[in-house]
């Protein structure tokens, strides 16, 4: 069976397309000294002084979620799941633009001009429920965030054929360094800038290399052997045996209506907008990219599967025979895929692009966790003692530790089979107890801290979607390993999460009736 | 299992070609609006002072 560095080696990367990426690093890191000089306040550094208009939103909206992290973890399932996991984008896509004509929570958050979601829990339930909110966005967040670095890098290392058994780290280590410089030097405004840049190799470098897919496997034979190795389950979304199902679909639906409105580093470029019109146009026009950001990589991906499928030894190697030894994870299938198809130069802008996905999301979240930090957990705090000055220093103090903190997560937790559960589930944590908050605050009156509270500690059940932590609690609780996976067999992540959202809602309906605020008077604000 | 081929044959081609429209819109009107964004902090800045 051939190994995983004899296949990475046989790559077209080459050094004009390493010329091609340095050029693009170079740039990045430019960029961020230039913003530096238009950071003036703490208003400029997190929400860019509120000036960005539409078509400018929705090139940092794209860069942001579309992150390297999300083209990995999708061409991953589109590896596994076949064409069924194409729904999970359409929804996405389609929940996208009915945000953008509704205006659903992110235009009310918009018209409040806060700097976070957070600050609204402030305004609207008290400074205890933004500190403990902030507290749970930041967990749920880096946490979520904790698997960005190794899986960008692996596509890096992928792609590139490197050898150096150290490759990976240094791939990270770099990368993240870059990172930190330009988000720390210029805040939002770097973000944004370089955003653009991002968006647009990013785009044309999608396109390119997805048509390049279809030229090199021919667009009708990759069906063909799709059906010829999976069959119906490789399209059927709600097909037995798809590894999808109607609560799976229902969960995805769920996280599209969050990915828009609930998201952080999504609706941090709502609050950046410089009207509320401009943030519907900017989640109508971003639906495709919504779907695109999704459907792209899982297209990759189903073309790594049929590449794969066609050579004995990568075969071999990606499904050995039981007991022929251990897989190599199916993340380094799309990149090996494309380092062997894609031609000299193209490649390397492909690279670039991804690198530049890799940045825009890493700056992005950087940059949200840390200032959710600064404005909702030490200002409120700290009180005047925290200067406007002194924020902005203490944000770029919390991007550095963010940094290394993901880092650390980087090397000591194992990578999961499958990367998009681990996320939906990490940010969960958060999203569940804020879509209560966030939807209850802006549009029902009777809506309580004691409601509040509640719902945000019913959100953090969600970690026990986590295989990983299921089988840490069943462990400690004295359950045999068959009965922890029965158990996660049937409290699968899908259906925790969707409990988890149930009891959250519940939590802030029954809090707020029973624990009503005291100072609630008809004429309280509700967005 | 015709219709769900087809369906994704065609989210394919309609998402690939409105992403590139819009690819090619937003890398035009970006650059416009990184100019606006770069006047406003500008002046914005020269009013603080």
């Amino acid at each position: 069976m051939e190994s995983l560095t004899a296949i990475i080696a046989d790559t077209n990367f080459t050094m004009v397309d390493w010329g091609i990426v340095l050029v693009y690093l170079v740039l990045s890191v430019g960029i961020g000294i230039f913003a530096n000089r238009y950071v003036g306040s703490l208003s400029d550094y997190i929400v860019a002084g509120r000036g960005m208009r539409t078509a400018l939103g929705i090139a940092t909206l794209t860069g942001t979620e579309m992150g390297l992290v999300t083209v990995m973890y999708s061409a991953q399932k589109g590896f596994s799941g076949g064409f069924a996991a194409f729904h999970i984008g359409i929804i996405s896509g389609v929940l996208a633009f009915f945000i953008g004509v509704t205006g659903f929570i992110v235009t009310r958050l918009r018209r409040e001009e806060v700097l976070t979601i957070p600050e609204y829990y402030g305004r609207r339930y008290g400074k205890g429920v933004q500190v403990f909110g902030g507290i749970m966005l930041a967990f749920g967040g880096i946490f979520n965030m904790g698997m960005f670095l190794k899986a960008g890098s692996m596509f890096i290392v992928g792609i590139t054929g490197m050898q150096s058994e150290a490759a990976l780290t240094v791939v990270m280590v770099v990368l993240l360094g870059l990172v930190l410089f330009y988000t720390v030097m210029g805040g939002m405004i770097s973000v944004i800038l370089t955003d653009y840049v991002q968006f647009v190799v990013l785009s044309f470098g999608l396109v390119l290399a997805t048509v390049l897919c279809i030229y090199h496997l021919g667009w009708n034979h990759i069906f063909d052997v799709v059906i010829a190795e999976k069959g119906e389950v490789a399209f059927n979304p709600v097909a037995e045996g798809s590894g999808f199902g109607f609560d799976y679909v229902l969960w995805m639906a769920f996280l599209g209506l969050v990915n828009c409105a609930l998201w952080p580093t999504a609706v941090a470029r709502a609050l950046s907008c410089d009207s509320e019109a401009t943030v519907k146009k900017q989640f109508m026009f971003s639906s495709v990219t919504f779907a695109i950001r999704n459907i792209v990589p899982y297209f990759w991906g189903i073309c790594a599967f049929v590449f794969v499928m066609e050579m004995p030894a990568m075969k071999e190697a990606f499904f050995p025979a039981e007991g022929a030894g251990t897989a190599i994870d199916t993340l380094y299938a799309m990149p090996v895929f494309l380092g062997r198809i894609l031609p000299v130069g193209v490649i390397g802008l492909l690279t670039a692009a991804m690198i530049a996905a890799f940045m825009s999301t890493h700056d992005s979240y950087l940059l949200c966790w840390s200032s959710v930090l600064t404005n909702d957990v030490a200002k409120p705090l700290l009180g005047d003692k925290l200067s406007d000055k002194g924020a902005v220093l203490l944000t770029r103090v919390f991007v550095v530790a963010i940094g290394l903190l993901i880092l650390l997560i980087s090397f000591v937790y194992p990578l999961q089979a499958d990367l998009w559960d681990y996320m939906a589930v990490t940010g969960a944590i958060y999203f569940t107890g804020a879509f209560a908050l966030l939807a209850a605050g802006l549009y029902w009156k009777p809506a309580s801290k004691g409601g509040a509270i509640c719902a945000l500690a019913a959100g953090g059940l969600a970690i026990f979607g986590l295989p990983a932590v299921q089988g840490l609690v069943l462990g400690i609780l004295g359950y045999s390993i068959e009965q922890i996976a029965d158990f996660g067999a049937t409290f699968s992540s899908e259906r925790v999460g969707l409990a988890t959202v149930a009891l959250a809602i519940t939590g802030m309906v029954v809090g707020s009736l029973l624990m009503p605020d005291k100072n609630t008077n008809d004429d309280r604000e509700v967005g | 299992m015709d219709f769900w081929i087809l369906l994704w044959k065609a989210t394919l081609i309609i998402g690939l070609t409105a992403f590139t429209i819009l690819a090619i819109g937003v890398t035009y009107f970006g650059a416009l609006d990184v100019k606006h964004l770069l006047v406003t902090l500008k002046n914005s800045q020269d009013k603080g002072e």
